[in-house]
């Protein structure tokens, strides 16, 4: 019982070695670069991680993510086709279930070019 | 491969033409898009009509069928996308008019949904239906969105959508667990000629609670008329007559021809379905009576109409199968032109106020005696469409011997006819406003509601056509389909 869990505690032990690794041998053998406040911050990306809930930002980072979680999906599509592809060539409707993951891609891509002409990747339009 | 030509297919395909041409087509070159909508949306209803009668592609022959139902209802979808295009291109979009093509291209996808939903025969199936339906139309009530009235019942949608596709959900994976499918007939046949057990009962009755939500029954109604008044009107239209049809048909699929079409199952759920259509038509109707608001107003009237439907669903036959597949065409047939009107009633007041109904008759003789025999059909008096929709819901009632229903319904009915002579009485006894609008109808809306009128009488007197349709949604699996299972 106890046995099977000793892949966890592995697995536990590497995300440790990892995460303390990485940072030790940043402090170890790591160049002291110029620090400054905003470097020092959680994140580097200009956003301040403590302040107001409730602060606005730009709708392009929701319409990203958006589109991010898209294609996510597609990918995740993609598994349970690929790993039954095979079955569905057996009895003879490879083509088929071929041509429907197409449809499909074509589908999501017209989703890319639609949001693509709309100008969300452009990331100065504002608007 | 010639099997790929169904109405799901292309509906999807000219969804993303039109989406695609409004994104690549440079602005100020795209004034064609609606008119090419229209022609697209009339020519898919002829093709739909053309070959309904065609089995879906094999591939999916697992998850959708093709029989009577189907037959029957995927034209009155496209029936209704058709109406609905025809007037959002005449919706007042203000300053959102960059984005008609999308606003037109919508509806489009979201009836491929409702034509999938009509044809499905798994559980898993009806979902992504559902979703597709749905998703679309959170979309397009909000869509709007420089008036607040819009976005609030896009957000009350959303949140209300999101409770029912839970309850739904939860209960197709309770079916799951008890019955080992999701497939119908695998349902019935697992289940049959045994007593129901609690975890299938609890099942059940998780997705009656998801589908009572699409169609506003009592207690599940409070989300209509608030996103009714504040979704725009084409919009609106779409949402009381087309999804309010398709719960209905995925009732009538599940519990009268499908997955719960077992005594075990009706033994339980026929008192409930009667009780939630006595409790429905009662508060549609006692509700309607003080609205002020046209299209407030239809929501209530919606509701009592999805309540008649749900007591002729209660009588678990097939005359009470029948009765609603002719009352939702019945439905459609007048209340369709009200809510033309209604979108011209805002675009010349502003808001769909019943009191600019006021004196009607004397300005415009001709919409206003369109609309009244539209109302009074509604209101199921004789000799127009909606007396014999109704009189066939009290006799599929007496035959069944449920005669609370009967007795709460024939009440209702009366009480009904009382709210529906509000507008009639405002048109033809109230006076004349002193200001009158600078803007007229439009001569097209006379005609369409006077033929609207005319149908109701011809109809009315003539219920033939009507009758063959009804015989044909009780016909089962249509001859050469690939059914297998």
């Amino acid at each position: 019982m106890i046995r099977e869990f000793v892949p966890v505690l592995f697995s536990l032990g590497m995300a440790l070695a990892i995460a303390l690794g990485g940072i030790g041998l940043g402090i170890v053998i790591g160049k002291v670069g110029r620090r400054n406040r905003g470097k020092d911050m959680a994140y580097e990306c200009g956003k301040d991680p403590i302040g107001s809930p409730s602060a606005r930002f730009s709708v392009k980072f929701y319409l990203v993510a958006m589109i991010f979680i898209l294609f996510d999906i597609e990918v995740i599509f993609m598994y349970p086709w690929a790993v039954s592809l095979m079955g569905f060539k057996q009895s003879g409707m490879g083509w088929q279930v071929f041509g429907l993951m197409l449809a499909f891609v074509l589908l999501v891509e017209v989703g890319h070019l639609y949001a693509y002409q709309k100008g969300v990747f452009d990331w100065n339009k504002r608007g | 491969m010639i099997r790929w030509f169904c109405p799901e297919v292309l509906l999807v395909l000219t969804g993303v033409t039109l989406i695609l041409a409004d994104a690549l087509i440079p602005p100020g070159k795209k004034e064609w898009l609606p008119r090419l909508s229209i022609l697209l949306g009339i020519a898919l209803f002829i093709f739909t009509i053309w070959q309904s009668g065609q089995p879906m592609p094999e591939v999916w022959a697992n998850l959708f069928v093709t029989d009577g139902l189907s037959l029957v209802f995927k034209p009155f979808f496209v029936l209704c996308l058709v109406g609905v295009t025809l007037i959002s291109v005449r919706y007042p979009m203000g300053r959102e008019e960059v984005v008609r093509t999308e606003f037109l291209a919508l509806p489009f996808f979201s009836t491929a949904g409702l034509c999938l939903l009509a044809s499905a025969r798994d559980f898993l199936a009806i979902f992504v239906a559902l979703e597709l339906v749905a998703i679309s139309l959170y979309l397009l009530a909000a869509f709007h969105r420089s008036r607040a009235a819009s976005l609030e019942a896009g957000m009350k949608l959303l949140v209300m959508g999101g409770l029912s596709t839970g309850f739904l959900v939860m209960g197709i994976a309770w079916l799951y667990a008890t019955a080992g499918s999701t497939e119908f007939s695998r349902i019935i046949l697992e289940q049959a000629g045994r007593p129901a057990s609690p975890a299938l009962l609890f099942a059940v009755g998780l997705i009656l609670t998801g589908l009572a939500f699409k169609i506003a029954a009592v207690p599940f109604h409070a989300w209509a008329p608030d996103v009714y008044e504040g979704a725009p009107t084409p919009i609106t239209a779409f949402l009381a007559i087309a999804s309010k049809a398709a719960g209905f048909v995925l009732l009538l699929r599940i519990f009268c021809l499908g997955a719960f079409a077992l005594d075990s199952v009706g033994w339980v759920f026929r008192p409930i379905l009667l009780t939630m259509g006595i409790a429905t038509v009662t508060l549609g109707t006692l509700a309607a009576l003080p609205q002020r608001n046209l299209k407030r107003y239809l929501a209530y009237s919606g509701i009592a109409h999805a309540g008649y439907m749900l007591l002729a669903l209660g009588t678990w036959g097939e005359s009470g199968m029948g009765t609603v597949a002719g009352y939702l065409w019945a439905y459609l047939l007048a209340t369709f032109p009200v809510f033309i009107f209604v979108q011209e009633l805002e675009r010349v007041h502003g808001n769909a106020d019943m009191r600019h109904l006021d004196g009607l008759a004397q300005r415009d003789p001709g919409p206003a005696l369109g609309l009244t025999l539209c109302f009074l059909s509604m209101a199921g008096l004789p000799p127009l469409l909606g007396f014999s929709a109704k009189l066939s819901v009290f006799t599929a009632l007496w035959s069944a011997g449920e005669i609370p229903g009967l007795v709460v319904g024939v009440i209702m009915a009366v009480v009904g006819l009382g709210f529906y002579l509000v507008p009639i009485r405002a048109m033809y006894w109230e006076r004349e406003p002193d200001v009158v609008p600078a803007q007229r109808f439009p001569s097209f809306l006379v005609w369409i509601l006077l033929l609207a009128g005319a149908a109701q009488l011809i109809l009315g007197f003539q219920p033939r056509p009507l009758v063959r349709l009804v015989e044909k949604s009780l016909a089962p699996m249509v001859s050469g389909n690939l059914q297998g299972k």
